[in-house]
């Protein structure tokens, strides 16, 4: 049965992440993913960041394994990025590890590939730490308290948002709706699981038309209950929900300015000046992939 | 050739924090021919319950048979095998079944069924225009039309027909008379005594109306969190049990029936209907005077 | 009593299409219809499927616009733009569907988009939220999913959703029809207290027993009004009921038929034990 979905998988604890104005948790994953993608290149530096989305994870209350389960999704991405990376990066004779039949494998191949394989991870568990922490309706106000600086260009930044609002909430509707039509058409003999492509995509036909008939007809429904509570368009539309930008969510920004900065510096940092002030022994441990 | 069910319980999302025991050990006996009230309110289980009958349901503990079928193999092979001599046994019209309608003709949707059951082109033609005309529908009107062209009521017919051309001997029917208005109850419900007459059908309706409870049926099973809590003659049911604690209401006439009773009126017969309990008092004075008189 | 709305002469037809797509005229809809309303009643509207009594509950919102005759709500009228948002302010309404007529996915957001869309201010909004969702005893569900809520829940929900707008006329359009009988009385039970605090409701219904409960009764059939009075009034009529499809409670028909054959009862019994203890009363005396 199709019950409710975990739309955006959003995770029930009460934690100080979960607190946060969405408005700093969109910007700040972005942060994040943008820090992971492009600007930090070694292994010191996703260690700090790691280490960094582990608190997050530990103060969020959420199990790490459920924050793992968004990983499974990229599993087969991430298997297949380490390939390519294994197999097809060449490096200098000295780092050759393998060299069996048409295979070589470099040393520098195998980094490359556990950079990557590194940085999807990172990545995707940091955007699915927004998700897990926020509930749709609170992305929804983030998203469109952020946009709202485009409604000086006439972009209609309201509407997007009341559709976005709309669409949330008729989901489990829908969800719903399709699981009693199945099991109608069930009750009368449908088969969904045999014959050939055509088959199987004609028996969707009686579960689609009713469907589409249905969301049609709720459509107008709705509509006109919009029209009789006074709706004419989200021009003048004032919110309930205000965002506020509280004493937290400062403190929270200057934790993430400060480690994730630092991550982001000391990859840019000069080398020479690096061994100059930790000592060329650690620094080679540190930045082995330099 | 009933329904058995024997110490049936059933476990939505099990080992899950959703998890919600939906029915608890239920035990009953459905003969042929009976037509059953299935009440309680939302969530006591009885959706569910009426599900396992059809087999959409996958039966998880204890053992339940309809017409002689063992719904509950687990044997793959087996399974396959019940389902295909189920088809079309139980017929299900669910809530608001106008809503799953989908065809580009009346004819077409309520062809669906037999085709589904592979009939010949002939046989599903006799068995489309026979459900249609018992649902009090005119053949040549609808057989063409797009059901969407109908009124609501109409709509629901074409539904029940599209069911009912599936020839099911047990007929479950969850609310069918929920958002219509009088007139279309009446019509709906009287269309359903009149097939059980013709045809021995079994009928087994969800229903919140107690007055249409207490008016069509001859059997009421109560649910309440998952068990069966009363099972009996609805004419005792209502007499008997205290439903108000269940949050079901009494019917009008069960009502008048006990206050007749506890104020020593003996009427004759049981009445279930106004025109019954109309036609039992005018009865029960003409006796009464006659009787004086002859004092 | 002052009158607030007022129905003249006023016929609303949908259209038909051929297969080509020509138009062709109907009299589905409503058909010069005369109807005033009252400060502060209960007014039933009562009528089978299809009798024209929803196309006249969106007549008093102003969501259809008389094709002919003229509609007047406080004085206003629907069919100039300003005006006509001026009548959606002072009259709520409620549909059918409790899961169609919401647009949030909280219970407080869904009930504040009516004053949302008045421009009312923030501290003012919630303080309306509050009010709304305490008059319909939904307060402590103020953070909760609707998804999750019986239907009569929700119904109470929409109620709030239009009570937050401050209107002065809440319209039920067959509000009830979609509940349980336990829905169905709560939310029976809120739009009469609101009645009774000043509301004025116009409840468009084919459920009897909630018609019994109004001050007047309006029939409808074939969108033409049939009947119109106080409940006791109309449901005497209970054979001309019956013919346009309607049904007279039991308790109301069995006593009206039984005076009929000369059984001292009040033809016009509602209530079932008020009727069982007088009939026991008449024939243990005899």
């Amino acid at each position: 049965m199709i019950r409710e979905v975990a739309f955006g998988q959003y995770y029930p604890t009460k934690s100080v992440i979960h607190r946060l104005d969405p408005r700093l948790k969109i910007i700040l994953s972005l942060a994040y993913m943008v820090a992971t993608i492009f600007l930090v290149n070694s292994f010191f530096c996703y260690a700090l960041l790691s280490l960094f989305l582990l608190s997050v994870i530990a103060v969020s209350k959420i199990p790490l394994i459920s924050v793992f389960k968004s990983v499974k999704a990229i599993l087969f991405l991430a298997l297949f990025t380490a390939v390519i990376n294994i197999f097809f990066i060449k490096g200098n004779a000295e780092e050759l590890l393998v060299d069996w039949w048409i295979f070589k494998i470099y040393s520098s191949g195998l980094i490359s590939a556990g950079r990557m394989v590194f940085r999807l991870i990172l990545l995707v568990m940091g955007a699915s730490m927004l998700t897990l922490t926020t509930t749709p309706v609170d992305l929804t106000y983030g998203i469109e308290s952020l946009l709202s600086p485009l409604k000086l260009i006439k972009v209609p930044v309201g509407d997007f948002a009341l559709v976005m609002s709309i669409t949330l909430r008729f989901i489990p509707t829908l969800m719903e709706e399709t699981d009693r039509i199945i099991r109608a058409q069930k009750a009368r003999g449908a088969q969904f699981d045999t014959g050939g492509m055509v088959a199987r995509a004609k028996a969707f036909v009686p579960i689609l038309v009713p469907l589409l008939v249905n969301s049609f007809r709720r459509a107008e429904e709705l509509a006109m209950a919009m029209n009789a509570r006074c709706f004419e368009g989200s021009t003048k539309r004032t919110r309930l929900k205000k965002l506020i930008f509280l004493w937290r969510d400062l403190f929270a920004l200057l934790i993430f300015v400060l480690i994730v900065g630092f991550a982001v510096a000391v990859n840019y940092i000069n080398s020479d000046w690096l061994v100059n002030f930790i000592g060329k022994p650690l620094f080679d441990i540190l930045f082995f992939d330099r | 050739m009933s329904i058995i069910v024997k110490d049936l319980s059933y476990t939505y999302n099990p080992k899950s924090p959703y998890q919600t025991q939906a029915l608890k050990n239920v035990s009953l006996t459905i003969e042929e021919g009976q037509f059953v009230g299935l009440c309680g309110h939302t969530g006591s289980g009885k959706t569910t319950f009426v599900q396992h009958l059809n087999a959409l349901i996958i039966t998880q503990e204890g053992y339940l048979s309809v017409n002689g079928l063992d719904l509950t193999v687990k044997n793959k092979k087996l399974r396959r095998e019940m389902l295909k001599k189920l088809r079309g046994k139980v017929g299900m019209v669910f809530q608001y079944p106008e809503y799953q309608l989908f065809a580009n003709t009346v004819y077409e949707d309520i062809a669906f069924g037999p085709k589904n059951m592979k009939l010949t082109k002939e046989e599903i033609d006799v068995r489309v225009k026979e459900a249609i005309i018992s649902v009090g529908l005119d053949f040549d009107y609808v057989n063409q039309k797009s059901p969407f062209e109908l009124s609501g009521g109409e709509k629901r017919r074409v539904a029940l027909a599209g069911v009912l051309a599936m020839r099911p001997s047990v007929l479950v029917l969850d609310e069918p008379t929920a958002g219509l208005d009088p007139r279309g109850k009446r019509e709906i419900l009287d269309l359903i005594v009149n097939l059980k007459k013709q045809s021995g059908l079994t009928v087994i309706m969800i229903s919140h109306d107690m007055d249409e409870v207490y008016e069509y049926t001859d059997r009421t099973i109560v649910f309440n969190n998952g068990t069966v809590e009363y099972d009996m003659r609805t004419y005792e049911l209502f007499q008997k049990a205290d439903l108000t604690k269940l949050g079901l209401e009494i019917p009008q006439m069960a009502v008048l029936n006990n206050i007749l009773k506890n104020g020593g009126v003996f009427l004759t017969g049981e009445n279930h209907t106004v025109k019954q309990m109309l036609s039992a008092l005018v009865q029960y004075k003409a006796d009464k005077l006659r009787k004086q008189q002859n004092d | 009593m002052q009158k607030i709305i007022e129905i003249k002469n006023v016929t609303y037809n949908y259209k038909d299409y051929t297969d080509n797509g020509t138009e062709i005229a109907t009299d589905r809809g409503v058909n010069n219809i005369d109807l005033d309303v009252y400060e502060g009643e209960f007014l039933a509207l009562v009528g089978h499927n299809g009798s024209g009594k929803s196309t006249l509950a969106k007549l008093f919102n102003g969501l259809i616009k008389p094709q002919s005759g003229s509609v007047r709500v406080y004085g206003l009228n629907p069919e100039i733009d300003e005006q006509l948002y001026k009548i959606r302010s002072k009259v709520g309404m409620v549909f059918q569907n409790p899961d169609n007529q919401m647009v949030a996915s909280i219970v407080e957001d869904d009930v504040a988009f009516g004053p949302e869309n008045l421009g009312i201010e923030t501290k003012e909004l919630r303080n309306r939220v509050d009010n709304a969702l305490k008059s319909v005893n939904m307060y402590e569900y103020a953070d909760k999913t609707p998804t999750r809520l019986s239907g009569g829940q929700k119904q109470r929900i929409a109620i709030a959703g239009a009570l937050a707008i401050e209107p002065l006329v809440l319209v039920l359009d067959e509000a009830t029809s979609m509940l349980d009988p336990i829905g169905r009385s709560e939310v029976m039970e809120t739009v009469l207290k609101l009645n009774k605090e000043g509301i004025t409701v116009i409840a468009i219904t084919h459920f009897m027993d909630e018609a019994v409960k109004a001050d007047r009764v309006v029939v409808l059939n074939e969108g033409k009004i049939a009947l119109e009075g106080a409940p006791k009034e109309v449901f005497s009529q209970g054979r001309l009921l019956h013919q346009m499809g309607l049904d007279v409670p039991r308790s109301v028909s069995l006593s009206t038929q039984l005076s009929e054959r000369g059984f001292n009862v009040e033809p016009f019994t509602t209530d079932i034990k008020l009727l069982g203890d007088k009939l026991c009363q008449l024939l243990s005396k005899i």
